[in-house]
């Protein structure tokens, strides 16, 4: 019942609901909703919790690099890279 | 060296472009061919094996498409191709973890992650399993997440390498971005007063 009511009073004041938010999620972090959807994309989620613990955390997968540390990288690389194709061409 | 310049000392068999070439690419690919493959030498031998195709056909290359494109295509492929041949890798279905809606409402309960990851709390346990989360997913949705989110590439570049119009590649985007959130929340932060929930890795 208060799912229902919340819904109907984001309708009312003309903002998206909860399933377009996950539908405009990537335009919303990509920035590439028009700035009047952006506002009203913002106003809902200032009005809802769920959907605002929604974009915080589809933030932290989008940007990744916070989990995934950076790759070691053997500094010989390259030089056997470079040696394989002499040796092949 | 310009991108032109490059790829007219190549197609003259240049060697001084041949050895830019290498020294510029190599590390991105590998980068690139290590987070599909997860194997270092798999990854080192894909590298080989795309410069080894760039120098043979680069005859043939019409610039159509920027080297760097054309550089990172080979490398998917050919770190695809080794992956398909190392036989059945473990593969969620995506569905059971994309978000559910009632009446237009989220039905699941969303945790908040910010306090738990500001205390640093299980941090490496926490990266494996988003290492697990992302090569666990189906290939269509793994490798432009990849190329998206993970090596940072532009939704041009990332459309053009795997020849995916922009509202598909999008959409996978996005989709692996749900399935990997939903994953990493049941197992890290699904307790509900707030406390991390038990890590249960294999």
């Amino acid at each position: 019942m208060i799912r229902l009511l919340k819904c109907w009073m984001m309708k009312l004041m003309g903002l998206p609901s909860c399933d377009e938010i996950e539908q405009f999620a990537y335009a919303y972090l990509e920035e590439q909703l028009e700035p009047e959807q952006r506002k009203k994309f913002e106003r809902h989620l200032r009005g809802c919790v769920n959907c605002n613990r929604f974009i915080r955390s589809y933030r932290q997968v989008a940007e990744p690099e916070r989990f995934l540390g950076k790759t070691p990288l053997d500094p010989d690389f390259e030089r056997r890279i470079a040696d394989f194709l002499k040796d092949s061409l | 060296m310009t991108e032109k310049t490059l790829v007219e000392g190549l197609k003259q068999q240049s060697s001084q472009a041949f050895e830019e070439l290498v020294a510029t690419y190599a590390r991105q690919l590998y980068l690139v061919s290590l987070r599909i493959l997860r194997n270092p030498q798999d990854a080192e031998d894909a590298v080989q094996e795309t410069f080894l195709q760039v120098f043979q056909s680069i005859q043939k290359f019409r610039e159509e498409s920027s080297l760097f494109t054309w550089l990172y295509r080979i490398v998917s492929n050919k770190a695809l191709e080794k992956l398909r041949k190392q036989g059945q890798r473990e593969v969620v279905s995506i569905e059971p973890y994309l978000p559910h809606f009632e009446s237009g409402q989220l039905v699941d309960q969303m945790r908040d992650w910010r306090g738990q990851l500001n205390l640093g709390l299980h941090t490496k346990e926490l990266a494996r399993f988003f290492e697990k989360c992302i090569d666990e997913l189906p290939e269509e949705y793994r490798i432009p997440y990849i190329l998206k989110d993970v090596e940072k590439l532009s939704e041009d570049q990332v459309c053009d390498i795997l020849r995916l119009s922009k509202p598909t590649m999008k959409n996978r985007v996005h989709r692996a971005r749900l399935v990997i959130r939903k994953r990493v929340e049941d197992r890290f932060f699904s307790s509900t007063r707030g406390a991390l929930a038990q890590p249960n890795l294999e």
